[in-house]
């Protein structure tokens, strides 16, 4: 089932207006290795933001890292997550995670229920989680949220160690202090001092290169 | 071996931290040492997987799952930016900013000069490595800057000085807003708490202050005796020797020896500028002193730093700034109103914990003492507005 969503103010305040969820339940196919829904119904090539989800039955080890596959379950999964890594989808399932436990304790649990999202997407994408109450399936509920992306970079900063000292010594005992006015009041000390101040620390921005913004910088 | 290797370069890198060859070698050091760590770690893990059975299988899920990310400021009633931060200011700053009021400033005649030396020994006290506020400068580049032009520091500190002048401008700090980790929601402000980086400029200004009241203090009996912490030679093993030697020698007297132990609540922020450049005058203490600690005890301003923060400057009222070199000292100052004579007892401090010490014949008797000299402090806090 697929689903469009009309969203008249902007998709998560962007400029979409609108965005598709892809529900699908996909069982055996007729032929060997096949599924009832194939890889290009799931993952279509959408100028729209796509959410796509479900119990697909497949068994593809970028889910689920640490079973033991046959080989016909390679063999069927691998269509649909080329498919899926060539329109640029992201698998956003925690990897290892069962969302399947078999009620007859005969089969392993499985990640049977994917959730993907195209390029379009997966900025907004911001949890996985399985935190709601059983409903007595043997398939467990999942919580995804999506929230607006914090679109602010955090500001460079100094990298010091690849100041020019050399030449920021120079331009340093070249700078001049100009003396404080003759009475002054308390605003014009505070403008005297960070005219002077940025004398001293406009060389510094001059001789400085700035620092790579990483994961760990302050905001 | 590799982490001698890498403290050794370390420490040759140190003394002078621009010097590129012993910076290149130190970094070469670091990183074998931590690639080793990391090589470790990698092979300690691929193993713990291989040996992995169906009961340590979830702890390496456990391991796999990634770190939860940080959470951010959420809170219901506010859902714009500039909401949020006035929220968040409110929670963290809570007292009303007093307006500022532009005067004519005139040099106190009687202020100390400013040798360069003794602006060395206030960058030589600070740490290189401490966060630096909204400048981005650390102490680093400022002992640098004063090695090179020492004339520079000294040309923008002295008529501060001469003026008792604390500027607006070195009065802006950063504070980081940071989640509580293990809070059950995060939708309040109090889920979060806030560290305030101050420019370091400043600090040199402040570390000034402090040496020059800090001796006035002692001098002209602004503390009390029983104070300790925030002055040199008064730390926390000072404190306990006290104490303990108090309480045994009471006790060599047969005395039942109770002790009640306070803490004072905000600390910091409860510092009232009027009440302590009064107590300040009252002794004698030189008036550009004065000046400086109420001009450094008002005007403050904040800019709170989130993820999606507006990043603007708001006035906040902080009574003695935290992270300060001078606050401690200001604060101790503060509260040595609050000591009072304990017969056969006791009144000790360490910043603001408070230790009240009675003895007697009994244990009820010490309780009756503490209740009488707990009410006489508690009403002598509240003239301060302070309170445990």
């Amino acid at each position: 089932m697929a689903l469009d969503l009309f969203t008249p103010n902007g998709f998560f305040n962007s400029s979409t207006t609108g965005f598709t969820i892809i529900n699908s339940y996909s069982t055996k196919g007729r032929a060997n290795n096949t599924r009832s829904v194939p890889p290009d119904i799931i993952f279509p090539s959408s100028p729209l933001p796509t959410l796509t989800l479900g119990d697909l039955n497949i068994h593809h080890p970028t889910a689920d890292p640490l079973r033991t596959f046959k080989e016909d379950e390679i063999a069927t999964s691998t269509p649909y997550f080329d498919r899926a890594t060539d329109l640029g989808f992201s698998l956003l399932n925690t990897r290892g995670v069962f969302t399947q436990f078999s009620m007859s304790l005969v089969g392993r649990p499985g990640v049977l229920d994917l959730a993907f999202a195209c390029p379009l997407l997966s900025p907004y994408f911001s949890e996985w989680s399985d935190p709601l109450p059983s409903t007595r399936s043997d398939y467990i509920p999942i919580l995804l949220r999506f929230e607006a992306p914090l679109f602010r970079a955090p500001p460079p900063t100094p990298n010091w160690v690849l100041s020019g000292w050399a030449a920021l010594d120079i331009a340093l005992k070249a700078t001049v202090i100009s003396p404080p006015p003759p009475l002054p009041t308390t605003s014009s000390l505070d403008l005297w001092l960070s005219t002077n101040l940025e004398k001293v620390t406009s060389q510094f921005a001059l001789h400085t290169l700035m620092k790579r913004v990483t994961f760990h910088s302050k905001p | 071996m590799l982490r001698k290797a890498y403290n050794s370069a370390l420490r040759s890198s140190k003394p002078d931290r621009f010097d590129a060859s012993l910076l290149a070698s130190a970094r070469a050091a670091r990183s074998a040492y931590f690639k080793a760590i990391k090589k470790a770690k990698r092979a300690h893990w691929s193993s713990f997987l291989a040996s992995a059975t169906p009961q340590t299988v979830w702890t390496a899920k456990r391991f796999a799952v990634r770190r939860p990310p940080p959470r951010f400021p959420d809170l219901p009633g506010a859902s714009t930016p500039p909401e949020l931060n006035n929220a968040l200011l409110d929670h963290f700053f809570p007292g009303e900013p007093a307006g500022f009021t532009d005067t004519i400033l005139l040099p106190f005649r009687e202020c100390l000069p400013l040798p360069p030396d003794e602006i060395s020994r206030a960058l030589a006290r600070s740490s290189p490595s401490s966060a630096p506020g909204p400048d981005a400068i650390p102490n680093s580049v400022w002992k640098r800057v004063h090695r090179v032009a020492p004339h520079l520091i000294h040309d923008l500190l002295a008529p501060l000085v001469t003026y008792g002048s604390h500027p607006l401008t070195l009065k802006r700090a950063d504070g980081i807003v940071l989640d509580k980790p293990g809070k059950p929601s995060y939708d309040s402000p109090s889920s979060f708490r806030v560290i305030v980086l101050l420019q370091t400029f400043s600090k040199i200004l402040e570390r000034i202050m402090n040496s020059r009241l800090s001796g006035v203090a002692r001098a002209t009996g602004l503390l009390n005796p029983h104070q300790c912490g925030s002055l040199a030679g008064l730390s926390a093993s000072d404190a306990v020797t006290t104490l303990t030697h108090e309480v045994k020698t009471l006790q060599m007297a047969w005395r039942k020896v109770s002790t009640l132990f306070l803490d004072i609540k905000g600390g910091f922020a409860n510092v009232n500028p009027s009440t302590l450049c009064g107590m300040l005058r009252a002794k004698g203490v030189n008036p550009y002193l004065v000046s400086l600690t109420r001009s450094f005890l008002s005007g403050r301003s904040c800019r709170l730093l989130y993820q999606g923060s507006p990043k603007v400057f708001a006035p906040v009222s902080v009574g003695a700034a935290q992270g300060s070199p001078v606050s401690p000292l200001l604060f101790v100052i503060y509260v040595s109103r609050l000591y009072s004579e304990i017969p056969q007892g006791l009144t000790l401090s360490y910043v603001d914990d408070f230790g009240l010490t009675a003895s007697s014949a009994s244990y009820r008797g010490n309780i009756q003492i503490l209740q009488r000299q707990y009410a006489r402090l508690k009403a002598r806090g509240a003239r301060l507005g302070v309170s445990f």
